[in-house]
């Protein structure tokens, strides 16, 4: 009993400095840490001034709030900051509300670069060569990219027709995967991000938010590996207010949407001119598999919308948002490791592994996985079945 | 006064794979041996990092996980928290900006492990650190390297198992 009391109080000496800049780097406020952790705000602050130090369970609940091991905090001092800048801030153009990254957003995008260094690294150890991204600018007329985009991917727009609407996000991530782009899948805290991308020469990622409507996933891979042909990093919302922002936004609406393909069907199917009724939106999404809102963006882009009918399909979009359904399948923690991190980078240390540029025990600890996990991982991860 | 040998959660994750299945009570009775005189250490988060990675339905992991939760409750080996700050400080010092273990997912042992030979190294003591590990990749410090750059004496995983195993042989 005195043993476990004694064992409560005993203090951490953690560096002042490193949980003010694991603060910082978290977004997060001394208030914020103090509600978290039932503290007083001057308790958190006498911790950053070394006037005082936590307890076990407290530091441990410090270190799953600010997403780093609890070991982070006997640092000597703050190390380096590696957070990609531009994903800070606006991309260019509006500010209008933009909020910066969350704390767990910010968790979110640094797992991400940890990701991409590691399959970086076995990219050098596997002599693994750069991507040959189809690059891209801006005075690229968007249907024209959205076109090479298709064929690079072998991505063909019947086949996104015949298959169930959750399926499309799916088949698209592994034609994505299938070119050896990273792409991971998080669940951010605010739901505006869809998404964020981090260009690199052998292992750009892609990373989407799976808060997001499962059908509006497809936009966010087209979208952000369009990001990734411009060869800039982004955190993507749903506004595109910015030149680069509109044209990937366009890209991937041409890219799920073809110019041709949709006047036919305005034409032919709706037959209208004009599309005014937010069902018709609805026909021609559920046709092609995509987001009402996504349909409705097109029809404005194309000329083919009657006035406010965006307002009106994104206002009942926003309502109801649909999430992936996975047909039964159990989902082990395996299973959540490998959707999470997508096949292309546990593939790649798997293969590592064989090779033997890592061992068994890397990839237990990169996935964060025990032996039978990672057993079942293995099982998995080269199956072209769906997950 | 004999050799300590200090060992991490990687090693003793490995050695079973190294050794026939066979041998394995004769292993883990010279590793029983070796703990009930002091020369084997290893600090409380290694047992937490073999329990968290190891497979249970693996005979040899079974087999490992037993021992170890055996021999834990005997083994004081609590690193002192000045000397994780040590390890950390060191770790900053020699390349490591982030420290032994920046990537890892909740807690990793390396930074006790580091801090347990730091310990022995200001107390002159006589050790060995049972490793392989010699590859630097993202994430994790590798023990090995940190070892020589420390200028500790290193033993082969394989070699440390025999040596266990010798223990248990008549002829001991």
């Amino acid at each position: 009993m005195c043993h476990t009391l004694c064992m409560a109080a005993r203090r951490i000496p953690i560096t002042g400095s490193v949980l003010a800049w694991a603060m910082a780097e978290a977004s997060v406020t001394a208030r914020e840490v103090a509600d978290h952790l039932n503290v007083p705000e001057a308790t958190v602050r006498a911790w950053q001034d070394e006037r005082a130090m936590p307890n076990k369970g407290q530091l441990d609940k410090l270190a799953r709030f600010l997403a780093r091991p609890a070991s982070f905090f006997f640092l000597a001092r703050p190390p380096e900051s590696k957070f990609p800048t531009a994903l800070l801030r606006r991309a260019s153009g509006s500010d209008k509300d933009w909020r910066a990254p969350s704390r767990r957003d910010r968790a979110a995008i640094r797992s991400a670069q940890n990701a991409q260094e590691v399959s970086r690294w076995v990219a050098g150890q596997t002599k693994r060569s750069a991507i040959d991204l189809p690059s891209a600018a801006l005075t690229d007329a968007p249907d024209d990219f959205a076109g090479r985009l298709r064929s690079w991917l072998g991505w063909r727009t019947s086949e996104q027709i015949e298959l169930r609407d959750d399926e499309v996000a799916r088949a698209l991530r592994a034609h994505i995967e299938e070119h050896g782009i990273l792409t991971v899948n998080f669940t951010l805290a605010d739901e505006r991000y869809r998404g964020f991308c981090l260009p690199d020469p052998v292992s750009p990622l892609i990373a989407i938010n799976t808060r997001d409507d499962v059908r509006a996933r497809s936009l966010s891979y087209v979208h952000e590996l369009a990001h990734l042909c411009l060869g800039v990093e982004s955190l993507c919302t749903d506004e595109a207010d910015s030149r680069t922002e509109r044209w990937c936004e366009r890209v991937a609406g041409c890219f799920l949407l073809p110019d041709a393909e949709l006047r036919r069907f305005v034409a032919d199917v709706l037959g209208v001119g004009t599309v005014r009724e937010v069902d018709d939106v609805r026909r021609l999404a559920d046709h092609f598999n995509i987001s009402n809102r996504a349909a409705a963006v097109r029809l404005s882009q194309v000329g083919l919308a009657g006035s406010r009918l965006y307002s009106i399909v994104n206002a009942q979009t926003a309502a109801k948002s649909r999430k992936s359904e996975r047909n039964g399948v159990v989902q082990t923690r395996a299973r959540r490791r490998l959707q999470r991190y997508g096949r292309t980078y546990v593939t790649q240390l798997l293969s590592a592994a064989e090779s033997g540029a890592l061992s068994d025990l890397d990839v237990l600890e990169y996935l964060n996985v025990s032996r039978r996990e990672l057993a079942e991982v293995r099982a998995i991860a080269f199956d072209k079945a769906d997950l | 006064m004999p050799t300590v040998f200090v060992i991490d959660d990687r090693s003793l994750l490995a050695i079973g794979s190294l050794i026939e299945v066979g041998k394995h009570i004769d292993l883990f009775s010279g590793m029983n041996q070796l703990c009930e005189s002091g020369e084997l250490l290893f600090p409380p988060e290694v047992v937490k990092a073999v329990r968290q990675r190891g497979d249970a339905s693996l005979p040899i992991d079974r087999q490992l996980i037993i021992w170890i939760e055996a021999v834990q409750g005997r083994m004081e080996c609590d690193v002192a928290f000045g000397h994780k700050r040590a390890a950390q400080l060191w770790a900053q010092n020699n390349g490591y900006e982030e420290g032994l273990d920046p990537f890892a997912d909740g807690d990793s042992c390396i930074v006790a492990v580091v801090g347990l030979i730091l310990d022995l190294l200001e107390r002159h003591a006589e050790f060995v650190v049972v490793t392989n590990d010699f590859t630097e990749r993202p994430g994790r410090a590798a023990l090995g390297s940190i070892t020589r750059k420390l200028g500790c004496r290193v033993q082969d995983i394989q070699a440390f198992a025999e040596e266990c195993m010798r223990l248990c042989s008549p002829a001991a």
